[in-house]
């Protein structure tokens, strides 16, 4: 055991102190390190997008200018009663303008009890001025996508938000999410997600703080440099012009991120446009609260990310259509970081348990947690100062954050095989997002 | 039977109309009963135009709907018409005045007078002009132009406020018309030849095209490189541009709307258009006090108009002149008319508004002209009467009429009259310029 301690203390130490030994055992050692350097340079990026976002709105005495109508097309399958609070908490948003709340309920046979839910709440919208609950059955179950696409017919408003059935919003969301569209060149928003079952357990409390750091403070700062990675799909702003110029949602999984990366390839020709990201429009969502229900979803979720970067779109990961800053965005963060990396940590955690001593291991390991801690700290730190709406609620996430390197560790480990299972069996087309007759049909 | 007349006396009904003229009876409210809403329209109007245009007129409980019901001051049991009937009446009789007499703005202002809480209600009528009208203006005496600038003045002059507005109409700039026609055109040149033109762009080559050039029986296959498009999004995508100009080729993404006129022709963008609010308008308190107090002069005073003489005032100093000039002799004055009058107009009626304008800014040049002894006053009809203290105004008639310059939109008619005028018959002030008939110095 001490032998252990002093590997440990060794390893820690020659990472720390030696910069100039050449052996072959420490450069092994360093590598590790180098993986993290690689993550640098976004870190960076997304801290002083935060830091300008923060200047920003310190200048910022803009006076309102336009109030857009808004169409909300809520998913709904069997979400339940859960479905009239998403539908009350947007017929009492605080805004000026006209809001259209499009329920389509997938599934409409199988799925009564949402239905009804829904039509419960027509009695309690039609009383409100300017606000319109339309209710659309579809009787046979037709996934997502097929949902969005039936919501975006129905749609009148000159804003249409794609919206999760199980996720409520703060009155102000579609207040704070329109008034970017006051630029003409703002083609989408992407809305910031919360956890709300956050006190479930540990892992809906972990998720919790994931969604606070990667959603509330990553996508602050990238949206700052137009690099936003994803549109949430539970909570996703569009200007209806161009979504149907786009031809609506394309059928199969990971719908998001494939409208995400459809409409960055206009931003190569027309490098005007953006997408913003605006951390006060604010929407709870349920995530699972149960480890079987997370790596479940996870594995959905990193699993489509192969399927989109390495199989639908890998002949579109190019400059001339993505525009030189999200083509670099893209190849790295999401090609390399997000599908090639947790090979790459896994590979190499594997190689170092079997060449070196078991101390030495853990000694890097060791030093990665530190550092990942301390970003992660930083990270916070820019986030509760700078861009959160609920400092005091989200200081108490405070605690959590030495478990989130670990956390995060376990994640790349699980991502691996995701990303097998993808790449070996098209997972993607066993998703419980839409029925497998539908995902048949996509041609990737 | 059509009408019910109501006076303090008596309760008959008519037939007809004409019936109730011959019984020669001194009305002072009607009831008519439900009947045809064409019928219901006439009787009204014969009404308000008449004479009895003060008189209540209560509507049937059960009457229907009908374009003029508004000429009406609502519907009502035969009892609570006569009530109505009796409080008109005694309005009217607490006027030191009477109503007879009143010219078509005093008229208007009473009517509104004699009862609280009355409207003038615009009427939306697509074959009218300007949109709106006021069919109780018109019917007190007023063709839909003058009825329209009748409402503008006394609104200018703060004698009647809106209430909540029920329309918005938009205005040509030329002629005031409110029937503009929104078109499309190409945002370069200007052309109505535009059309949607779906076009793809091929994700292999960069090569955009119509839609029409990339489509080979079933598929959609790439002119330039000929890969076959299957997925939108995936292989092409429809890019921005969707409108092509047929005459300057110009492709673009939104069109640019422009504006036509329906009655004039003239073509504007759409911010170009005057935007008025329609709404119904009440009795202003100031004009009602001064009603009350029969201060009439008063109402003709604001701030536009302020250092005019108001023109009740210059009609009683008229006469004094008039009086003075028959028993001394010694002292003679000029009276001058200025009207005027836009040209070159289609259609030729005049824009109340920039009609207004005109005439304000020539008044304020021709008062730059007047000596201090010298009187300025404005009546309805935007006719400046001057009175001038002595026997000659040849060269001030010169002077205004080198005022409007050849080619100008604006025609002046002046006409000057020496008083007193041994020549033609003495008549009071009023009747004098009523019938204005200019002396030997007409320019």
């Amino acid at each position: 055991m001490l032998t252990l301690l002093n590997q440990v203390a060794y390893s820690f130490n020659v990472l720390l102190a030696s910069m100039n030994d050449r052996s072959l055992a420490e450069l092994a050692l360093k590598f590790f390190p180098f993986v993290l350097l690689l993550e640098l340079p976004l870190f960076l990026l997304v801290c002083s997008g935060i830091l300008r976002y923060g200047l920003r709105r310190l200048r910022e005495d803009h006076q309102r200018e336009q109030y857009p109508s808004v169409s909300c097309i809520i998913t709904c399958y069997s979400e339940g009663e859960d479905v009239r609070k998403t539908i009350k908490s947007l017929a009492h948003q605080i805004y000026r303008g006209p809001i259209q709340i499009i329920a389509v309920i997938d599934g409409a046979i199988q799925n009564g009890p949402t239905l009804r839910a829904a039509l419960a709440e027509s009695d309690h919208v039609a009383p409100l001025h300017d606000r319109a609950l339309l209710v659309l059955p579809k009787w046979q179950r037709g996934g997502r996508v097929s949902s969005l696409n039936a919501g975006l017919k129905m749609a009148t408003g000159q804003i249409v938000m794609a919206l999760d059935g199980d996720t409520s919003f703060d009155n102000d969301m579609v207040a704070n999410a329109t008034r970017h569209f006051d630029d003409p060149d703002v083609v989408a928003v992407s809305g910031c997600l919360r956890v709300r079952n956050a006190n479930a357990s540990l892992v809906a409390r972990l998720q919790a703080l994931e969604y606070v750091l990667s959603i509330g403070a990553g996508k602050t700062g990238l949206s700052e440099f137009n690099l936003v990675n994803n549109i949430s799909g539970a909570f996703g702003i569009f200007r209806t012009r161009f979504i149907r110029l786009l031809g609506g949602w394309d059928a199969g999984t990971a719908e998001d991120l494939d409208i995400t990366l459809r409409i960055k390839q206009y931003f190569g020709r027309y490098p005007h446009l953006r997408i913003v990201f605006e951390p006060h429009a604010v929407g709870h969502t349920d995530a699972p609260d149960t480890w079987r229900g997370f790596w479940r979803q996870r594995l959905r979720w990193d699993g489509d990310l192969l399927y989109l970067f390495l199989r639908k779109y890998r002949r579109n990961i190019r400059p001339r259509l993505l525009g030189w800053p999200n083509f670099l965005f893209t190849l790295v963060n999401g090609v390399f970081m997000q599908v090639l990396m947790p090979f790459v940590i896994v590979l190499y955690t594997f190689v170092m348990l079997w060449y070196l001593p078991l101390g030495s291991v853990l000694g890097v390991l060791a030093l990665v947690y530190v550092v990942y801690w301390f970003s992660v700290l930083i990270l916070f730190g820019l986030y509760l100062i700078i861009v959160s709406e609920r400092p005091g609620y989200d200081l108490g996430y405070l605690w959590l954050t030495p478990l989130l390197p670990a956390f995060a560790f376990a994640n790349r480990v699980h991502s691996t095989f995701s990303l097998l299972q993808e790449a070996s069996i098209k997972a993607h087309l066993d998703s419980s997002m839409a029925p497998w007759w539908v995902l048949r049909k996509t041609k990737f | 039977m059509p009408l019910t007349a109501l006076s303090a006396r008596a309760e008959r009904q008519f037939a007809t109309w004409a019936d109730f003229l011959a019984s020669g009876m001194e009305a002072t409210g009607f009831h008519l009963p439900s009947t045809d809403p064409s019928t219901q329209d006439a009787l009204l109007w014969q009404i308000r135009t008449s004479v009895f245009w003060p008189a209540w007129v209560a509507l049937d409980e059960g009457a229907p709907g009908s374009r003029l019901a508004q000429l009406a001051d609502g519907r009502q049991t035969l009892s609570d018409a006569r009530e109505g009937a009796e409080r008109v009446a005694r309005a009217r009789a607490a006027l030191p005045y009477g109503t007879d007499g009143l010219d078509l703005e005093e008229r208007v202002l009473h009517f509104l007078y004699l009862r609280d809480g009355a409207r003038l209600q615009p009427l939306c009528d697509r074959h009218s002009r300007l949109l709106y009208r006021y069919p109780l203006v018109e019917a007190l005496g007023a063709n839909e132009d003058q009825a329209a600038q009748l409402v503008q003045s006394l609104q200018r002059r703060r004698c009647l406020e809106a209430d909540a507005p029920i329309d918005r109409t938009r205005h040509c700039r030329q002629c005031g018309g409110a029937h503009p026609h929104y078109f499309d055109v190409c945002p370069h040149c200007r052309s109505i030849q535009i059309e949607r033109a779906m076009a793809l762009h091929c994700f292999t080559c960069g090569h955009v095209a119509p839609q029409a050039d990339f489509q080979q029986e079933s598929a959609l296959v790439c002119p330039q490189c000929h890969a076959r498009l299957r997925h939108i999004g995936v292989d092409y995508d429809r890019p921005l541009v969707q409108y092509a100009c047929a005459d300057c080729h110009h492709v673009f993404i939104e069109t640019s709307v422009l504006t036509r006129c329906l009655d004039c022709d003239a073509v504007a963008a759409p911010d170009a258009l005057d935007v008025r609010v329609v709404a119904p308008l009440r009795l202003a308190a100031r004009a009602r006090a001064m009603l009350r107090q029969n201060l009439q002069d008063d109402l003709d005073s604001d701030p536009l108009t302020s250092g005019y003489v108001p023109i009740g005032q210059f009609r009683r100093m008229l006469d004094w002149v008039l009086a003075a000039g028959r028993s001394a002799r010694s002292q003679t004055f000029t009276l001058v008319r200025v009207a005027t009058e836009l040209v070159d107009q289609r259609p030729p009626v005049l824009d109340g508004e920039h009609r207004q304008r005109i005439v304000d800014e020539l008044a304020g040049r021709i008062r730059e002209l007047l000596d201090d002894a010298d009187l300025c006053a404005r009546d309805a009809h935007e006719h400046l009467w001057l009175l001038l203290p002595r026997g000659d105004a040849t060269a001030l008639v010169r002077e205004i009429q080198q005022l409007v310059r050849e080619g100008s939109p604006v025609r002046v008619h002046v006409s000057a009259r020496r008083l007193p005028d041994e020549r033609r018959p003495a008549m009071p002030a009023a009747q004098l310029m009523a019938q204005w008939q200019p002396g030997e110095k007409e320019g």
